[in-house]
């Protein structure tokens, strides 16, 4: 008889029978007890036997391709563990679990201790230290963990073109911003897409800047007490007054009116402008072709 | 510019000892009274002799020793220094809007703006020539202050270039010329309305791009200079009125100088600097009249002093 590894035979073989069985294999096999290849090769022996689709595939290639399941898995330490909920069958219809579940940033933690606790998390943590939704977790940022790819291999601009994307995500979704507790709006990102700064690294260049770049990725000051701080990483000697122009705010009467009234004054001028001289030439076009019309001999 | 007729004519020929001037003489200024009128004067040609030097020539000994055809009587109207200034502003003009239309332009995505930085390769290169042709603009313009001072300390810059109720006068006439309630074209002067008008947007444009450029490209001691509201209007009024000034060039311009009928495909005026005498009577008609009676007034003194 063939023997056909997928949930659903494993539990009609019986699954805690066979969940016993693997309990005293993994004793045996503990980490202490083996070196890491044995590790990797116990982990791809019992935890691939069910989960070998869609995941496996991309993270052969991901960043995290030397680690084992169980190193992020950690509630899993007894294999076979028991089932979440009541599964369907459908390995598609598994749910993002890491994704709603604060124990995936303990799992994150375990080796990306640098990143600190969510209290540093500025302006993402919150201060009493607790992750509430809307504010995010890692892998709302970073992603499916299984096919996470190092983002210094990607060159620029395509780097901070895939971390804006990750940026306005939420913070272009009105709805993710209107109603949230920040309540800060969409205007940052509106207003960046009209600036120099996006324009230039939708041209190629690879040194204008993009949001992570002045606002930080895990370890950001908050920009509305010295926001020249991050100007100067580009424009060195940049005061506040400098910053000042990087307010994110719209161009509109009531908040930028400088601007708005520049852009006014040109916007009629030249429209009135070049009415006129359109308006002169086709008189003199009308003119000579129809001088010549009318005296042929001319 | 060219402002420097000097309509006080008693005054010019009280100098003859002078060296060659730096730029045209006008035609009134004609100092026949020192020289046999057919004297050539050729290496001297391109730093602006008189205007009626060519109709001289075509009478000169020298012209009948080789069956030449009789050369077109031609008029100087732009020296040499005044093509080169403007050669200097209209390659550096190009330059500036090619290479700063990607960033003025609200959709950098879109497929010009990566054409044009894909070929000045790379949108820092493209910025760097930004620069460098924003340098040649500021030394065209420096150029041609310099230039108009020396003139002034020279022989006094006369006020052909300025605006005039004449000028108005010209447009309403041009105006009813062109729906045909006026038989003839309006005789202009040396600088037309619209030619004027040309020259004030070039110099007020210039002023704005310089200066608003500036501010853009010193934005740290810009602002630690002014308030941060100058950056503001520097940062609007540069893209905006680089649009005008584009518009304005490429249409206004190209079509009054270049592609109106009867000229098109181009003027050669801008190169050469030189109107024939047919030219200067249907473009510029009260100049083309004044030429005239200074010619008849020099020709007859000629003949009371031989």
């Amino acid at each position: 008889m063939p023997l056909a590894f997928s949930p659903r035979t494993m539990r009609a073989a019986g699954a805690k029978q066979c969940g016993l069985t693997l309990a005293l294999l993994l004793v045996a096999l503990s980490p202490q007890a083996e070196g890491a290849p044995s590790k990797k090769k116990d982990d791809r022996k019992w935890c691939l036997m069910c989960h070998r689709e869609p995941a496996y595939a991309a993270f052969k290639d991901s960043a995290h391709a030397d680690l084992l399941c169980r190193d992020c898995h950690e509630n899993n330490q007894f294999n076979p563990h028991e089932p979440v909920e009541e599964f369907s069958g459908d390995l598609t219809q598994l749910k993002p679990f890491a994704k709603s579940d604060p124990v995936a940033l303990a799992a994150c933690a375990g080796c990306h201790e640098d990143m600190g606790t969510s209290a540093e998390l500025m302006p993402h943590g919150r201060a009493d230290g607790a992750l509430k939704p809307p504010l995010p977790y890692c892998l709302d940022c970073h992603g499916e963990p299984h096919q996470i790819q190092k983002v210094e291999d990607l060159p620029q601009p395509q780097r901070r073109l895939a971390e804006n994307a990750t940026c306005t995500a939420c913070h272009g979704n009105p709805e993710r911003m209107d109603g949230g507790t920040l309540a800060i709006g969409i205007e940052p990102v509106e207003t960046y897409a009209d600036s120099m700064h996006l324009r230039k690294v939708l041209l190629g260049s690879a040194n204008a800047p993009g949001c992570v770049d002045c606002h930080g990725g895990h370890h950001t000051a908050d920009l509305r007490k010295a926001p020249e701080q991050a100007c100067n990483k580009c424009h060195e000697g940049a005061t506040a007054a400098f910053a000042s122009l990087v307010t994110h705010k719209p161009v509109t009467a009531a908040q930028k009116p400088v601007s708005f009234w520049t852009q006014k004054f040109f916007a009629w001028l030249t429209f009135l402008t070049i009415l006129g001289l359109l308006g002169h030439i086709s008189l003199d076009i009308t003119h000579s072709l129809g001088a010549r019309r009318g005296r042929p001999g001319k | 510019v060219d402002a420097l007729e000097s309509e006080e004519t008693p005054v010019a020929p009280a100098e003859p000892a002078e060296p060659p001037p730096l730029v045209a003489a006008p035609a009134v200024d004609a100092p026949e009274s020192k020289e046999p009128p057919a004297a050539p004067v050729e290496p001297l040609q391109l730093l602006g002799q008189p205007a009626v030097d060519a109709l001289e020539r075509s009478e000169s000994p020298a012209a009948t020793v080789e069956p030449v055809p009789p050369p077109v009587a031609t008029v100087l109207r732009f020296d040499l220094h005044q093509r080169l200034q403007h050669g200097l502003l209209a390659s550096s003009f190009v330059l500036l809007v090619v290479t700063g239309w990607p960033l003025a332009a609200h959709s950098a995505k879109a497929s010009a703006s990566a054409a044009i930085v894909a070929l000045f390769g790379g949108i820092e290169r493209c910025s760097g020539i930004h620069r460098i042709a924003a340098i040649v603009m500021v030394i065209a313009s420096l150029y041609h202050l310099a230039y108009l001072a020396v003139l002034a300390s020279r022989r006094g810059l006369s006020a052909s270039m300025l605006p005039s109720p004449g000028d108005l006068r010209n447009l309403g006439q041009n105006l009813l010329f062109f729906v045909g309630k006026r038989g003839e074209r309006p005789k202009f002067p040396r600088f037309s309305y619209f030619e004027k008008f040309d020259y004030w947007a070039v110099f007020w444009g210039v002023a704005i791009m310089v200066g608003s450029g500036l501010v853009r490209w010193f934005p740290v001691e810009a602002t630690g200079i002014f308030p941060p509201w100058v950056y503001e209007i520097a940062h609007y009024a540069h893209a905006d009125e680089a649009l005008l000034a584009a518009l304005a060039i490429f249409i206004w311009h190209f079509y009054n100088v270049h592609l109106r009928p009867g000229v098109f495909p181009m003027s050669r005026v801008f190169l050469t600097g030189r109107l024939t005498l047919e030219q200067l009577q249907e473009e510029h008609g009260a100049e083309y009249e004044e030429l005239m009676r200074a010619r008849a007034q020099a020709e007859a003194k000629a003949k009371e002093g031989g």
